[in-house]
C-alpha cells in the first residue's frame, strides 16, 4: 500500500535530514510510528500525505507515485483517498460537529453532500458515541468528544489510508485507549491502512506493527 | 473551483460571526449611503426649490435679505420679514408693465401658514380645486391638500388662526375662517397653505374688525354718554371672531387700506422689455428690493454645493478610513484563522479554494453593504420628498 524508496528530505536552512531507503506498509495493515521527538515522524507522515515533497526518492500509495503528481492532483488524492486525523482536533469552531465531519466532502468534488454521506457521518458518530452531539459546536464538547469527531472526519470519505498524527496526545489514558480502539475498528471496517504516530507504549501493542522512525533513518544511513 | 463548498463554509463562518459581520456590513453601508444619500436629498431639495423659483419671475419686498423675501413669497417661511404697504402692488400694476399679486404670509393656523392674496394667485399657479369653490367673501379660506389631509378638514369646516401672543390684547386675535374649498395636491408649498383674501389677514392682524353696532350698545358698555357727539365703548363690547353672512357688513377697516401691510408682491412682467424696465426702477430704490427667485436659488445652491462638496470630501475620507479599518478586520481575521486554513490545506483543500473562502467573506460584506445602502437610498427616495415638502412647505 505505502512504499517509500530512497527518500530524502530536509527543511531549507535546517540541518535535519530524513532519509529512508526502503520501507513499505501493506494494504489494511495498521502501523504505530514511534520515535523520540524531532526524529521525523510528522515529516514522514506529511511526505506520505503529499503535503511535503521529497528532495529525492519516491512515495507510492497503492499504484500511485506521488512524485509524478502535481500539487493539485496530490490535494485531490488526499481529499478522497487519505483520511487525516490531527493531534489538536482542528475542528472548525463555526461548524457543528456534523458539519465538521462532512468538511472533506464539502471540499471535494462540487461541494454538495449526498444523503448517504450524511447517513455515513451519523453512522460513524453513532459508533463513536457522539451521535447526540452532532448539532453542537466544538467549544461545547470535551476533548475526547472532539477527538472522536476529528476521527469521524478522517474516516468520512472511506479513505484507503488513514494518517493519524498522535491523535491521543491530548487525552487521558481511558480516552486514549477508546480512541485507538475506535480508529482501528472503523479502519478495519473499510479495510483502510492505518499509520499512527504515538508516544504511548501501551497503545503500540494494538497495532499490527510498530515502526521506529529513528531505526528507519539508521538503516538508510548504513 | 468548488463554489458550493466555499459558499457553505463561508456562510457558516459569517453566520457564526454575525455580530462582526453585521457591524462591518452596517459600517460599509454607511460609507456608501451617506454621501449618495446627501447628494440625493440635496438634489431633491434643489429640484423642489428651483422649479417653483423658475416659475416666479420677480418678487418685490422690503429692503433686506433677498433670500428671506424669496422664501417668504414662494415657500411661506420667514414670517417675520419686514412688510411693505399694499400700495406697492398697486403701483406695479398701474405701471402697465406687469401684473402684481400681493402676498401676505405672516400668520398661521397651527402648523400651517395663512397666506393672504388675491384670486390672481390661483390663476398664476394654476391651482385646481378637488372640492368646493374659490374665495368669495371675507373670512373664507381655501386649504391646500396636505392641510385638508392632516387635519381631516372638509368644505364647511372651520379653521381658527393662531394668536401670536396669548396676552397681547391689542394684537392678533384668533379668527375662525370657514373652509370653502380644498385644492388638489401640487407637491408644492401651496399644499400646506391656507389661502384667504388679503383683507382677512388684515382682520387677523386687527387692522379691520367687526363688532356690534355702537348705537345699539347699553350704557354699561360705553365709556361716556353720547352727549359729546361720539360713542366711546369700553372693553365689554362684543367683537366678532368669525365672519358670517349676518355680521359681514359690520367688518370695516380704519385708515387708508392701501397702506395696510403685505410681505411681498409677485411681479409678472408682460415681456422681457417690461421686466428690464421694472428691474431698472427698483435698482435704485433704498427701501424696496426686487429679486429674481431663480437667481436667488442659483446663488443659494452655489453655496450649498460648495458646502456639500466639502462635506462629501470629509465623508469620503471617513469612508476610506472605515474601509481601511474593515480591511484590517479581514486581515486580523485571516491571521486568527491561519490554523484553520493550514488544516484545511492538510485535508487537501487547494490554496485557491482557501483564497476564495477569504474572498467570499469580503465580497459578501461588500455586496451586503451595497444592498443595504441601496435599500437605504430607496427609503430616502421614498421618505425624503414628503419630508422635504413638509419642511419647505
Amino acid at each position: 500500500m505505502i512504499g517509500c524508496r530512497d527518500l530524502r528530505f530536509s527543511y531549507p536552512g535546517d540541518s535535519f535530514e530524513l532519509r529512508i531507503s526502503d520501507w513499505a506498509v501493506r494494504k489494511g495493515e495498521s502501523v504505530a510510528l514511534i520515535g523520540p521527538s524531532g526524529c521525523g515522524k510528522t515529516t514522514l507522515l506529511n511526505l506520505i500525505a503529499g503535503v511535503l515533497e521529497p528532495d529525492e526518492g519516491t512515495v507510492r500509495i497503492g499504484e500511485q507515485d506521488f512524485s509524478s503528481l502535481s500539487e493539485k492532483e496530490r490535494q485531490a488524492f488526499r481529499l478522497t483517498k487519505i483520511g487525516m486525523v490531527p493531534q489538536n482536533f482542528e475542528l472548525l469552531d463555526y461548524l457543528t460537529m456534523e458539519e465538521n465531519i462532512l468538511v472533506p466532502i464539502r471540499l471535494a468534488g462540487d461541494g454538495s453532500v449526498r444523503e448517504e454521506q450524511v447517513t455515513r457521518a451519523r453512522g460513524l458518530a453513532e459508533r463513536t458515541g457522539i451521535l447526540e452531539l452532532l448539532g453542537k459546536f466544538p467549544f461545547q464538547l470535551s476533548q475526547g468528544e472532539r477527538q472522536r469527531a476529528a476521527m469521524c472526519r478522517g474516516l468520512i470519505t472511506s479513505p484507503e489510508l488513514v494518517l493519524a498524527d498522535e491523535p491521543t496526545g491530548n487525552l487521558d489514558p481511558d480516552n486514549q485507549d477508546r480512541i485507538v480502539s475506535l480508529l482501528l475498528e472503523e479502519a478495519a471496517r473499510i479495510e483502510a491502512t492505518v499509520l499512527m504516530i504515538t508516544h504511548e507504549p501501551s497503545l503500540e501493542e494494538r497495532f499490527d506493527r510498530v515502526a521506529n522512525v529513528l531505526d528507519l533513518r539508521k538503516e538508510a544511513e548504513r | 473551483m468548488n463554489w458550493r463548498g466555499i459558499g457553505h463554509l463561508g456562510t457558516r463562518y459569517l453566520r457564526r460571526n454575525r455580530i462582526k459581520t453585521g457591524l462591518l456590513v452596517a459600517a460599509f453601508a454607511l460609507v456608501w449611503l451617506l454621501p449618495t444619500g446627501i447628494a440625493l436629498v440635496v438634489g431633491m431639495v434643489e429640484t423642489q426649490l428651483r422649479s417653483r423659483a423658475a416659475d416666479t419671475p420677480l418678487v418685490v419686498g422690503h429692503a433686506g435679505s433677498a433670500l428671506e423675501l424669496t422664501f417668504n413669497a414662494l415657500y411661506y417661511t420667514k414670517p417675520g420679514i419686514a412688510t411693505i404697504p399694499k400700495a406697492e402692488a398697486d403701483r406695479v400694476a398701474e405701471s402697465g408693465l406687469a401684473d402684481a399679486i400681493p402676498m401676505y404670509a405672516r400668520f398661521a393656523a397651527g402648523d400651517h401658514r395663512i397666506v393672504g392674496t388675491t384670486l390672481d394667485y390661483f390663476r398664476f399657479r394654476d391651482l385646481q380645486f378637488s372640492a368646493g369653490r374659490n374665495l368669495l367673501r371675507l373670512g373664507e379660506c381655501v386649504v391646500g391638500s396636505r392641510v385638508a389631509e392632516s387635519a381631516g378638514i372638509e368644505v364647511g369646516d372651520g379653521i381658527v388662526s393662531s394668536p401670536e401672543t396669548l396676552f397681547d390684547l391689542a394684537g392678533v386675535y384668533p379668527l375662525k375662517m370657514n373652509v370653502v374649498g380644498i385644492l388638489e395636491a401640487t407637491g408644492s408649498p401651496d399644499d400646506s397653505a391656507i389661502f384667504v383674501d388679503l383683507r382677512t389677514t388684515w382682520i387677523i392682524e386687527g387692522l379691520g374688525h367687526g363688532h356690534q353696532d355702537a348705537r345699539e350698545t347699553s350704557q354699561e358698555e360705553r365709556l361716556e354718554s353720547e352727549e359729546t357727539g361720539s360713542i366711546r365703548l369700553n372693553a365689554s363690547i362684543v367683537e366678532y371672531n368669525e365672519i358670517t353672512e349676518a355680521n359681514e357688513e359690520s367688518f370695516h377697516f380704519h385708515g387708508d387700506i392701501a397702506q395696510n401691510p403685505i410681505t411681498a408682491v409677485i411681479v409678472l412682467p408682460r415681456d422681457a422689455k417690461s421686466q428690464a424696465l421694472i428691474k431698472g426702477r427698483y435698482g435704485s430704490s433704498e427701501d424696496r428690493i426686487l429679486v429674481s427667485p431663480d437667481e436667488e436659488m442659483e446663488e443659494l445652491f452655489a453655496t450649498v454645493f460648495s458646502i456639500q462638496s466639502l462635506v462629501l470630501l470629509l465623508l469620503w475620507i471617513v469612508g476610506a478610513g472605515t474601509l481601511a479599518i474593515g480591511a484590517l478586520v479581514f486581515l486580523l481575521s485571516y491571521r486568527l484563522r491561519r490554523d484553520e486554513f493550514r488544516h484545511l490545506k492538510l485535508l487537501g483543500s487547494p490554496a485557491a479554494t482557501l483564497r476564495a473562502l477569504i474572498g467570499f467573506e469580503a465580497v459578501f460584506v461588500l455586496l451586503a453593504s451595497l444592498a443595504l445602502a441601496a435599500i437605504g437610498l430607496g427609503l430616502v427616495q421614498l421618505l425624503a420628498p414628503p419630508l422635504i415638502e413638509s419642511l419647505i412647505g
